[in-house]
């Protein structure tokens, strides 16, 4: 595997890569899903991840599924860059949006977690900078809000009321429109 | 919700689909709201959901009894009608709505004006300067701007008055010219055209006068020492882009129905050049030919969404006819045919929005 020539880009995607979640637990990557993540492809660039990379913020239940998003998206990226040359425009514009739309599902379905899992998920992708999967679950908190009162969205995320009643008198007097 | 640190926290509020989701969010704990009200998140939650949004217009309707409708634009789907109604002001029978801009209204009542803020109900009556007006009984009054405080100012020609809401009136003073006729404003400067074609523009919020210029028009020229607003008619406008415009229409019979579109020069010293030529009753198939004096702009009624466009009003025995020209692309637009309908006066949500209650700032 090793072999003399360094910079060799086919043995580079095709490296191995593990990684150590906080409860020990090891999983085995390709270098092109573990590249997803900012904080990883720095550390392999400075070469740093002989002997595995440990990820002592993220549990080998979140870590798992944070993998799974980038095992995915990594085989989109890949197919993209893979398939201009060998399809006519209008083949490769079919195959490319029945690939979006298979990844647009594959989000959909990877975001049905509980409330718990889903800020595991935010707190995970701020960690290992993966840009794509921390706008997707935040997105996906913020589409929550829509249309709920402000108790409504109290209740949802647990959160406490701080504000005393006569604060929140004031709160609504000011704007009280967007509370119709 | 607590092991979540305030950048993702802020992340995820930014992506909140709507203002009205936003200000609800804003009102769940003391947290949130401090993010919120952080004028750096807000001019992101701005740029990012285009905001100010249209909320809807206003108008007149009907011509006999008059009264102010609101219609809703397809844009607003958040706030109800009901909103922007203006039932908290008294005596609207004898008030008359003057201009819009942003999310402010402003109304003509006996002596003197009120600006108001129809969704948060707040409002001002603004009595008429002490000092004297000109003979002109009804002074035009414009919005000059509108911000989160609803500085709400206007400025009656021929002397100028401006006032800023919670202050006073305050004379615009022009130095050394005697005669001088307003022709209009755009983005924080007031024009004035002098009777030997001079061009005078006054910051009216700095209250400096900026260097006088000739306007570059021969006829103009030509015509003087009479005064040019009785052959003239000129308007400023905001041109879309930014830069101000000056728009010229001559009322001599044999040039009517040409605009002349003047703009400052990028270059060094920044002149004022001729930009483009517009022949309206070359765009606008049925126009009747304009007659002299038969013909004006219209410089009220200018809300964030008319940005960029100059209104015109064509007298003929038919009624009034009235156009709407986008200064960007010279395209004319034909409004309301009908002699009875008015002016609609776009009105904006509030953006940014006012959250001075419990926002305990860092």
């Amino acid at each position: 595997m090793a072999s003399a020539g360094s910079g060799d880009e086919k043995a580079a995607a095709a490296a191995m890569i593990t990684l150590i979640s906080s409860d020990n637990e090891k999983f085995e990557v390709t270098e092109a899903t573990a590249t997803l993540s900012q904080t990883i492809r720095h550390m392999i660039e400075d070469g740093c991840t002989d002997g595995g990379v440990p990820l002592p913020n993220v549990t080998s239940k979140i870590l798992a599924r944070v993998i799974e998003y980038c095992k995915k998206h990594a085989t989109a990226a890949a197919g993209e860059e893979g398939s201009s040359s060998s399809f006519s425009d209008a083949a490769f514009l079919e195959v490319d949006r029945a690939f979006l739309e298979e990844l647009e599902e594959f989000d959909d379905a990877f975001l049905e977690v509980d409330r718990a899992t889903l800020f595991d998920l935010i707190l995970a992708a701020n960690y290992l900078d993966i840009k794509g999967l921390l706008n997707l679950t935040c997105q996906k908190v913020a589409d929550s809000v829509k249309g709920k009162t402000p108790e409504q969205i109290r209740e949802m995320y647990n959160i406490v009321n701080d504000l005393t009643p006569e604060e929140e008198a004031e709160i609504r007097r000011e704007t009280q429109w967007a509370f119709e | 919700m607590e092991s979540i640190p305030n950048d993702m926290l802020e992340l995820i509020l930014l992506n909140v689909d709507s203002q009205v989701s936003l200000l609800r969010a804003a009102a769940t704990c003391k947290r949130w709201r401090r993010i919120v009200a952080d004028e750096v998140f807000l001019s992101r939650f701005g740029s990012l959901h285009k905001l100010p949004v249209l909320a809807g217009c206003y108008s007149y309707q009907g011509s006999v009894v008059r009264s102010l409708q609101f219609e809703p634009s397809p844009c607003n789907t958040d706030v109800v009608s009901g909103c922007f109604s203006l039932d908290f002001l008294h005596d609207r029978s004898s008030m008359r709505i003057m201009d819009s801009k942003g999310s402010l209204l402003l109304f003509r009542v006996t002596g003197g004006f009120i600006v108001c803020e129809p969704l948060t109900r707040r409002h001002e009556v603004i009595s008429l300067p002490a000092f004297p007006i000109d003979r002109c009984r009804n002074p035009p009054a414009f919005l000059l701007g509108c911000g989160p405080a609803a500085a709400g100012t206007m400025a009656p020609s021929h002397n100028p008055f401006v006032f800023n809401t919670g202050g006073s009136w305050r004379a615009i003073t022009i130095n050394r010219h005697e005669w001088h006729s307003f022709i209009g404003f755009a983005s924080r400067s007031l024009y004035w055209l002098v009777r030997d074609g001079t061009v005078l523009a006054v910051d009216h919020q700095a209250g400096t006068e900026y260097a006088p210029f000739l306007l570059p028009d021969p006829d103009v020229q030509a015509f003087c020492p009479f005064d040019p607003m009785s052959r003239f008619q000129i308007a400023v406008a905001d041109g879309g882009d930014g830069e101000t415009r000056i728009v010229l229409g001559n009322n001599a019979e044999n040039t009517a129905g040409i605009l002349k579109v003047f703009a400052r020069l990028r270059a060094a010293g920044g002149e004022w050049a001729l930009e483009k030529s517009i022949q309206l009753t070359a765009v606008v198939m049925d126009l009747p030919l304009l007659e002299e004096g038969g013909w004006c702009f219209v410089q009220r009624g200018r809300g964030v969404h008319s940005a960029g466009t100059v209104r015109v009003e064509i007298y003929t025995r038919g009624g009034c006819r009235k156009f709407s020209i986008q200064m960007d692309k010279m395209e004319v637009e034909s409004l309301q045919p009908d002699m009875y309908t008015n002016w609609t006066y776009p009105i904006n949500l509030p953006w940014p929005p006012s959250l001075h209650a419990c926002a305990y700032h860092a």
